[in-house]
């Protein structure tokens, strides 16, 4: 049987500007899956039980995007020097073209790798996410950046934005979080008050309101499946289907009874169906 | 009236042939999407009008009328992107859209994503609410369990039924011809797979029409059988500055009320150029 997510080792590669990349990797296959990490996460920070599911049929790359966790060099706040950071990894890794699983921030910065360097990205998997300048985006709602955007975060109020309300939702949580936490050893670097802030910013600025810029990813030309939660109280289910309009070739998917963090809790439904996505044949 | 006042060409756009009429006229283009099940003959009755108004072009939208179709381009979102590659490939600028029946959900998306490249729009006349507000015919087909169930239809039977009133085949021969042939050979069956890509697609067109910013006026058939004037007042109650019209026809206002459409066109077109003048 493959190593698990939770005993894989830390690994670093160098890119010519000098940032030392951490990342884990994992699986075997042709063109390989790569991560982008919600706001304020780490290597730890991806569930276990995701990534095992997902590198079952292919190789599955997650990093930490410079300044971030393990990473060296400074966070930066823009989305778009997030995405030229991420290509700088692809191409220090020599992955050639990848498909892409942005998360949360990470799919505003797989959205704009998709805009710059098209010719490196196969297919895109959108996890809670909106296009840039949709009004309504500028920054999170208090109760939630209260609870995440704190110095130091717990897990109840970990659970609380990245979970629905109901028993059954919450449950989920507590498992996805032990599941985060199984692993004891050689954890890797925990984000700073100074990623917090740059990405925050970065937050903020891609959502200032902006009615053209909607207009930008339509020139996505990758097939897309952009999925959230029903409950995301994050990212509105509503930017879902938004995003998903403004993209020529986008399906969608929300599921159900769950919030941000859905592709922790339907774990397995969500592995299965971004592994029909990236196997559709054209 | 007969179809020779329009003079078809083919053109390759997409890897699809696609046919079209072009009146050669000056002012500003002016394009139009074929309606189903009919074809761009929809409009032998406003072309002789509205050329004194611009340039008309109107073209069978693929997998409908005379134009070859593809899977792929049958939904509302494809097939808004293919009318952004038709308007490129045969230099039109950036034209006034017309966009009755199925061409309308397809305008608006292509409206939503890429502003700059109509100067202003006008669709009525086709399914665009969600959650899905048609009726009658339209509905079952949308409802049906898969396309297969159109394959064997005798459609010179059932689509000559659905365009008599608006070509009756003794006065109008060639056109109701055009209408019929359009759709035979399981064109039809295969023509259904736009509309049935509604309850996805129809979900995803609601959240973009808040954004739409190019100017629209919407149109609705006061007793269309199959799309509630509802639909039309859900456009004009989400893209911002939109106008509606209701129209007194059935549902093929374009032929039913020639005059007022042409009116209608006219108007707007006049209006949203010399607005743009100023």
């Amino acid at each position: 049987m493959a190593t698990s997510y939770s005993e894989l080792p830390n690994e670093l590669v160098s890119a010519p500007s000098g940032v030392g990349y951490a990342y884990r990797d994992t699986g075997e296959g042709e063109v390989p899956l790569v991560l982008l990490q919600h706001f304020r996460g780490n290597l730890d920070s991806w569930d276990p039980a995701l990534i095992d599911a997902l590198a079952a049929n292919r190789r599955v790359i997650t990093f930490d995007n410079t300044g971030v966790g393990g990473s060296t060099g400074v966070t930066p706040d823009t989305i778009g020097q997030m995405a030229r950071d991420a290509i700088a990894f692809i191409a220090a890794m020599d992955l050639g073209q990848v498909d892409l699983l942005g998360f949360s921030i990470g799919s505003f910065v797989a959205q704009e790798m998709a805009l710059i360097r098209p010719a490196i990205v196969r297919r895109v998997v959108l996890a809670s996410s909106a296009p840039q300048g949709a009004a309504g985006m500028h920054g999170w709602a208090s109760e939630v950046i209260g609870a995440v955007g704190k110095p130091q975060t717990s897990p109840e109020e970990y659970i609380g934005v990245f979970f629905a309300p109901s028993p059954s939702s919450r449950k989920a949580g507590q498992e996805s979080v032990q599941r985060q936490y199984a692993r004891t050893e050689d954890r890797d670097a925990a984000t700073t008050w100074a990623t917090r802030e740059a990405q925050y910013d970065a937050v903020c600025t891609w959502g200032i309101p902006d009615h053209g810029a909607l207009q930008r990813v339509a020139a996505i030309g990758q097939p897309v499946f952009v999925a959230n939660g029903d409950s995301d109280p994050m990212i509105l289910p509503h930017y879902t289907y938004l995003l998903a309009g403004l993209i020529p070739q986008a399906g969608v998917k929300i599921y159900p009874d769950s919030a941000h963090g859905f592709l922790f809790q339907h774990h397995a439904e969500f592995a299965a169906d971004v592994e029909a996505f990236l196997s559709e044949s054209c | 009236m007969n179809a020779s006042i329009m003079q078809t060409h083919t053109v390759l756009v997409d890897e699809l042939q696609i046919r079209y009429a072009d009146s050669g006229t000056d002012g500003p283009v002016i394009l139009f999407t074929s309606p189903w099940p009919e074809s761009l003959f929809a409009f032998r009755r406003v072309w002789p009008a509205l050329a004194r108004t611009g340039r008309l072009v109107a073209l069978d939208l693929p997998g409908f009328g005379h134009s070859q179709g593809r899977a792929d381009v049958l939904t509302p979102s494809a097939m808004g992107g293919f009318l952004g590659q038709f308007i490129t490939g045969l230099g039109l600028g950036t034209p006034h859209l017309v966009a009755p029946d199925v061409g309308a959900s397809a305008a608006l998306f292509l409206a939503a994503r890429s502003p700059d490249a109509i100067r202003s729009l006008v669709a009525g006349g086709g399914g665009v609410a969600w959650p899905l507000d048609v009726t009658g015919t339209l509905a079952d087909i949308i409802a049906a369990p898969g396309i297969e169930v159109f394959e064997d239809q005798d459609i010179r039977a059932t689509i000559g039924v659905t365009v008599e009133p608006a070509a009756p085949r003794a006065q109008e021969p060639d056109v109701w011809e055009d209408y019929v042939s359009s759709y035979e050979n399981g064109r039809f069956a295969e023509s259904t797979r736009y509309v049935r890509s509604y309850p996805e697609r129809l979900r995803l067109l609601r959240d973009l029409l808040p954004a739409i910013r190019v100017p629209v006026h919407v149109f609705a058939a006061a007793d269309d059988p199959l799309v509630p004037v509802s639909n039309g007042e859900y456009l004009a109650e989400r893209i911002p500055g939109s106008k509606l019209t209701i129209l007194p026809a059935s549902h093929f206002a374009w032929e039913e009320v020639p005059d007022q459409f042409a009116a209608l066109v006219a108007d707007w077109v006049t209006r949203a150029e010399k607005d743009a003048g100023q």
